[in-house]
């Protein structure tokens, strides 16, 4: 009986500024894989179908168990971590290609950091304390806790930026993640002393006014963050800070 | 620490900063959408079902509209300048777009909402030209014979099936998104609710318009 195998077609960019192109590996089945494996196994014998011998595929990967969000990658044309993707659940050939949203550096390793600048123009952080000890924060009731949580697990992996068609290289849009954040900012007692700030981002070309309501963010996201609630959320925040200041300054 | 007015006052007076214009802009994209457009289509779907109860009755109750005290000036305020703005702004939002496959619902009717607005932009475009704009050039109004006379043509028949209906899915999707933009449906919960009953406003706005176009093919 022919050995079972597992057929990868690898989407390749040798740096930032080359043309892509495919390569394709056939590599023995083994029950348990998942992408991340998979491409180790190639870069175990990086030899192509056709016998040709190549660079190995450089991708990103650290925790390996879904919470880091540095292998996102789009498997079979969906986005999603080469981690938790068994190879069990896909055909028996699997395409493979780096995010589309995001700068390639090279092969399946891809650049994020405009999601990290829109955290920092979002001030999606919480200050604490300054030159001197501010004491303990107010005390959060167990429901808000809990609905924070939710929003605490995004790992900035850009599985929604991907699938979101709003945004590209044609709009200035940051996505759905820096809502969420901002939304889950909003919600902590020490948070909200900044959530004006927050807003203002939020109101700025880029941020929420550019998002088209296509809803494939809550739907890819691999943590199920709530976005489109998030979304719902700091509309009406902003809904009402526009009025306030309209009427009050 | 600076007093928070000593900051705020400058902002304050430099007037409107490109992102404040940029807001301002997308939520007038979305209120021009509800008001006064929807509200008129509501209202132009009401009006023209008399035609349901014959040409006569159809011509007779919408005489009002016909002589409205400052005619060009109302069409203008809550027709003409609020749908090109709503046309040309949702056209520039609509260049800012990249629709992919993924397979859900949500993202297939956010497709929809931007192939039917640039569908009804053309269609009001064409519909306001052989109406409205046709009877300010030449003084011809268009009574019951004209309309007739359109419906009985296959070609003006597909147009206005296809545009209507075009114009009917925009708003009622577009109340849907309104609702979020606004933050008014804000949980999953509530959104499903809101799609779910601007699926049935659809259906039954949908239904009325292809029975007001139906019925202006009955002879005089
Ligand atoms: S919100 Fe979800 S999909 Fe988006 S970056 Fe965070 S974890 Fe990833
Ligand atoms: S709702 Fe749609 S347009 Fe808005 S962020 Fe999510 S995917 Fe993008
Ligand atoms: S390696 Fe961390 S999410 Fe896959």
């Amino acid at each position: 009986m022919a050995e079972r195998t597992q057929i990868l077609r690898i989407k390749r960019q040798q740096n930032p500024n080359s043309e892509p192109h495919w390569e394709e590996f056939e590599i023995p089945y083994l029950p348990h894989h998942n992408v991340i494996s998979m491409l180790m196994e190639i870069r175990r014998k990086p030899v192509t179908r056709q016998g040709k011998r190549v660079a190995p595929v450089v991708f990103d990967a650290n925790c390996l168990e879904e919470v880091c969000g540095s292998c996102t990658m789009v498997i079979d044309g969906r986005v999603r971590q080469g981690c938790s993707q068994l190879a069990d659940h896909l055909d028996p050939t699997v395409t493979i290609e780096p995010m589309s949203k995001f700068p390639v550096i090279r092969d399946l390793w891809v650049d994020r950091s405009k999601m990290f600048e829109a955290l920092k123009k979002a001030h999606a952080w919480i200050p604490i304390d300054g030159t001197y000890d501010l004491g303990p924060g107010p005390r959060i009731a167990p429901d808000v806790q809990q609905l924070a949580y939710l929003f605490s697990r995004c790992m900035t992996c850009g599985c929604c930026l991907e699938a979101c068609p709003q945004v590209n290289s044609h709009s200035k849009f940051m996505g759905a993640a820096v809502i969420g954040q901002v939304y889950l900012m909003s919600q902590h007692p020490t948070g909200k002393m900044n959530h004006d700030e927050r807003l203002q981002a939020m109101m700025a070309e880029g941020g929420i006014e550019d998002c088209g309501n296509a809803q494939n963010c809550v739907e890819v996201c691999p943590k199920g963050i709530p976005l489109t609630t998030a979304i719902g959320a700091v509309g009406r925040q902003t809904s009402i800070k526009w009025l306030r200041d309209l009427f009050m300054k | 620490m600076a007093e928070p007015g000593a900051i705020a006052a400058p902002i304050a007076a430099a007037g409107m900063t490109a992102d404040e214009r940029h807001w301002l802009l997308r939520r007038l994209h979305s209120l021009s959408g509800i008001i006064p457009i929807g509200g008129f289509l509501f209202f132009h779907i009401f009006e023209n079902a008399f035609v349901l109860r014959g040409g006569t009755v159809w011509w007779k109750e919408t005489e009002f509209t016909r002589t409205i005290p400052f005619q060009i000036a109302v069409e203008a305020a809550v027709l003409w300048i609020p749908i090109l703005y709503h046309a040309i702004y949702g056209l520039i939002i609509t260049a800012t777009a990249q629709p992919n496959n993924y397979p859900y619902a949500r993202n297939f009717q956010y497709t929809m909402q931007r192939i039917t607005g640039v569908i009804a932009f053309l269609f009001i475009g064409f519909h306001v030209l052989s109406t409205r704009a046709f009877f300010y050039a030449t003084g011809t109004e268009t009574n019951y014979l004209r309309m007739h006379s359109f419906m009985i043509d296959p070609v003006y028949l597909t147009i206005y099936l296809i545009g209507t209906l075009a114009c009917v899915y925009h708003l009622t999707n577009g109340i849907f998104t309104f609702s979020i933009t606004w933050g008014i449906a804000v949980g999953p919960n509530a959104q499903r609710l809101v799609n779910r009953a601007c699926t049935a406003l659809f259906l039954i706005l949908a239904i009325a318009s292809v029975a007001i176009l139906v019925a202006f093919r009955a002879p005089a």
